[in-house]
């Protein structure tokens, strides 16, 4: 199996050591140690409440740790807030955008908000085009958007930001196979461009075909890490099952 | 060239504005407002013109019931008795600045028509005169900016932060900014609209009106701008933080319904308990009992009292047995004298109540702001008290010129009629630093202590 630790040039873009969340007497996370390099997706296993999102909500400094660091591009979060959300993108299961501006606007607005203000239309749409949106939906507002149109344009975001890491929670449940199927395409592509990727799922196929390395968490342990190149979907799943019945 | 900073800063307030604008009810709201405001000019702009027409009616009344009683009664007829009946006019003319801020002028006649007469009871004479618009008050533009404004901003304004965590949007957007460059664009963004608000309506009137762009017109916009913005910090000072929509909506129309009604109610009635006002009505009984007791009076008695006011007069042998003008007018003078001391303590009173409002009402912004904008359109107290001083300066006037020819008991055609004094109109009390700074300090110290809570908190992580 070969991490980013063991590959000589490659400095960890997201990195774990002993990172720890506890919620009152309930510990979400026990001292994760994980290490994610530019141009790896990485995917997160396990069932509900086995401390994905908890990862997640830790490296983009939504929540302070109890334990530990996460570090981006090597810094800490807790002591680099601003400069380590700079380099993250994030979808969640449910991409929320301002429902009465366009896609197109939301993008826009996102950009902005980043002070990216270079950006003109057509290159956002162009941006929005290539994350899989209908050029004809661009200007729609998005509360007539299906759930896959709202993550196209959460990918369109990340793109625009030109993040270094990009975490997902979740981000296939609920779309049809196609709109998944789409969705792996834009990560492979942001995976190609050199992004590192986090990706929260209980989609073990989607793992399989989008990841590079798999972790499988319980109980908030990561209990067992894979590379996608060495097992076959058949074993993943035979994998990921002994892990949830011991 | 502007900077992408630049750019991106005037793109993301456009997007939010484009983004309020489209929320359902807030274009409803802003057309509401716009259309409140601008009738609200229009009707300030016929106040002002109703009272210059009254101004110049008064004129034209005067001229016109002089040579009407010129044209009935022989030229050897004594001057007294047609001044008995000559009403001479005392118009005030009004701030044009009154037109979007009408103050007293809906309680207050400023257009008084004096007769040579005992005094005090027609200064308050029109206090009776129109309760159904005491009791109701003026739309004024003052009224829809500093009553209904506020509400609006915290209409777009309560979920300024929670909305965003509610929504889901929080997140992804602490993502691109700190959290106070987020609120920054959605306050710009408010800000704007509602100096749209504030403006196009404002501009209306001001130009319909002709109000001149003086320093009181200035410190009017200043005192709008900062009453306004202290809602906006008082609004951020609340939804900054970490309550839900529900409860900032709560707490901040509980504040609006408690600083713009509640409190200016308790401290009227506070003013009230403490500087107890007679009825002016009171004011007149006492004139006119002290005039009608005279009828039954030694005349010399009566002339002993109005020579003491006017002793130039003293030499002047009163008859006793027959009627005269000059004592008749001496006896309403003697009616005035019964008044003074009771009208001194009201005019006292009212001054201290009016001192006690200025200073109470700093610590109530609208209240503040209210007053102050009545002061600078010199539609306030102050310039009412000033108005009637104005008025008993002229009828004393009025009577130093016609007193010679009373006690002369002269023909009305000896009257020069063409030198009757003319009405000298009362200069506001105060300049407008005086009017509006004390208001501006209040409002800019209460935004500050409004804002504090968010000055000094810092995001949590797990917020």
């Amino acid at each position: 199996m070969q991490t980013a630790e063991s590959r000589p040039g490659h400095t960890p873009l997201l990195e774990a050591r002993r990172l720890s969340k506890d919620y009152g007497d309930t510990r979400a996370l026990d001292s994760l140690d994980l290490t994610i390099a530019p141009g790896e997706v990485y995917c997160l296993l396990g069932p509900n409440g086995a401390g994905k999102t908890t990862t997640i909500n830790l490296f983009l400094g939504f929540v302070a740790p109890s334990g530990g660091q996460a570090l981006v591009s090597g810094l800490d979060v807790a002591t680099h807030d601003r400069e380590t959300k700079q380099r993250l993108a994030y979808i969640p299961e449910q991409v929320m955008l301002y429902r009465n501006l366009s896609g197109l606007e939301n993008l826009e607005y996102f950009a902005a908000l980043g002070g990216k203000g270079s950006l003109g239309r057509e290159r956002l749409t162009e941006i929005l085009v290539e994350a899989g949106l209908e050029r004809d939906a661009v200007d729609r507002r998005v509360s007539e958007y299906s759930k896959g149109m709202r993550q196209k344009v959460g990918i369109a975001i990340a793109i625009a930001k030109e993040a270094d890491a990009l975490l997902l929670d979740e981000p296939t449940s609920g779309l049809d196979p196609k709109a998944s199927n789409e969705f792996s395409a834009l990560v492979e592509r942001l995976r190609n461009r050199g992004v590192a990727v986090l990706m929260a799922t209980h989609d073990l196929f989607r793992a399989k075909d989008t990841g590079t390395r798999v972790g499988i968490m319980r109980y908030g342990r990561l209990v067992t890490e894979l590379s996608t190149d060495e097992i076959g979907h058949a074993d993943l799943e035979r994998i990921y099952l002994q892990h949830m019945h011991d | 060239m502007r900077s992408e900073s630049t750019v991106a800063w005037i793109r993301l307030i456009r997007l939010e504005f484009a983004r309020v604008i489209r929320s359902g009810g807030v274009a409803a709201a802003v057309l509401l407002l716009l259309g409140l405001g601008v009738y609200a000019s229009w009707q300030g702009n016929r106040r002002i013109q109703a009272a210059e027409a009254a101004t110049s009616a008064a004129e034209t009344a005067y001229r016109d019931q002089l040579a009407y009683l010129s044209s009935i009664y022989p030229p050897t007829t004594e001057a007294g008795e047609p001044l008995y009946y000559l009403a001479f006019p005392a118009p005030q003319p009004p701030s044009r600045l009154s037109a979007l801020a009408s103050g007293r002028m809906a309680v207050e006649t400023a257009s008084l028509r004096i007769r040579l007469l005992a005094l005090e009871g027609q200064l308050y004479e029109h206090e009776t005169l129109n309760p159904r618009l005491a009791a109701a008050g003026h739309l004024d533009l003052a009224f829809v900016l500093i009553a209904l404004l506020p509400l609006f901003v915290i209409a777009v304004t309560y979920d300024i932060v929670s909305g965003e965590r509610e929504r889901g949007t929080w997140r992804m957007a602490r993502l691109f900014a700190r959290p106070r460059r987020l609120i920054a664009a959605k306050i710009a963004a408010r800000v704007v609209l509602a100096t749209g608000l504030v403006t196009s309506p404002a501009l209306i009137g001001a130009f319909s009106t002709g109000i001149d762009a003086d320093g009181r017109a200035g410190w009017a916009i200043a005192l709008i701008a900062l009453h306004t913005l202290f809602w906006f910090a008082l609004c951020l000072g609340v939804a900054g933080g970490h309550r839900s929509s529900t409860a900032n909506a709560m707490i901040l129309v509980g504040v609006w319904v408690a600083l713009t009604f509640l409190a200016p109610a308790v401290l009227s009635l506070t003013n009230a308990l403490l500087h107890p006002v007679p009825e002016a009505l009171e004011l007149t009984v006492r004139q006119r009992q002290g005039y009608h007791e005279a009828w039954d009076l030694p005349r010399a008695g009566t002339m002993e009292s109005f020579f003491e006011d006017y002793p130039k007069w003293s030499d002047w042998i009163v008859p006793e047995d027959e009627f005269t003008w000059a004592w008749y007018y001496a006896m309403n003078h003697r009616g005035d004298q019964a008044a003074r001391d009771a009208s001194h303590a009201y005019r006292d009173i009212l001054t201290r109540r009016d001192e006690w409002a200025r200073r109470w009402s700093l610590l109530v912004p609208p209240l503040a702001t209210q007053i102050a904008l009545d002061r600078l359109s010199s539609a306030d107290l102050g310039t009412q008290l000033a108005y009637q001083e104005a008025v008993r300066s002229y009828h004393e006037r009025l009577k130093a010129h016609f007193q010679p020819f009373l006690f002369s008991a002269a023909p009305m055609a000896q009257v020069d009629w063409d030198r009757v004094p003319s009405f000298e109109p009362a200069v506001p009390a105060g300049d407008a630093p005086q009017a509006g700074l004390p208001a501006a300090a209040a409002l800019i110290l209460i935004s500050v202590c409004a804002l504090l809570p968010r000055i000094r908190s810092r995001p949590s992580p797990d917020s």
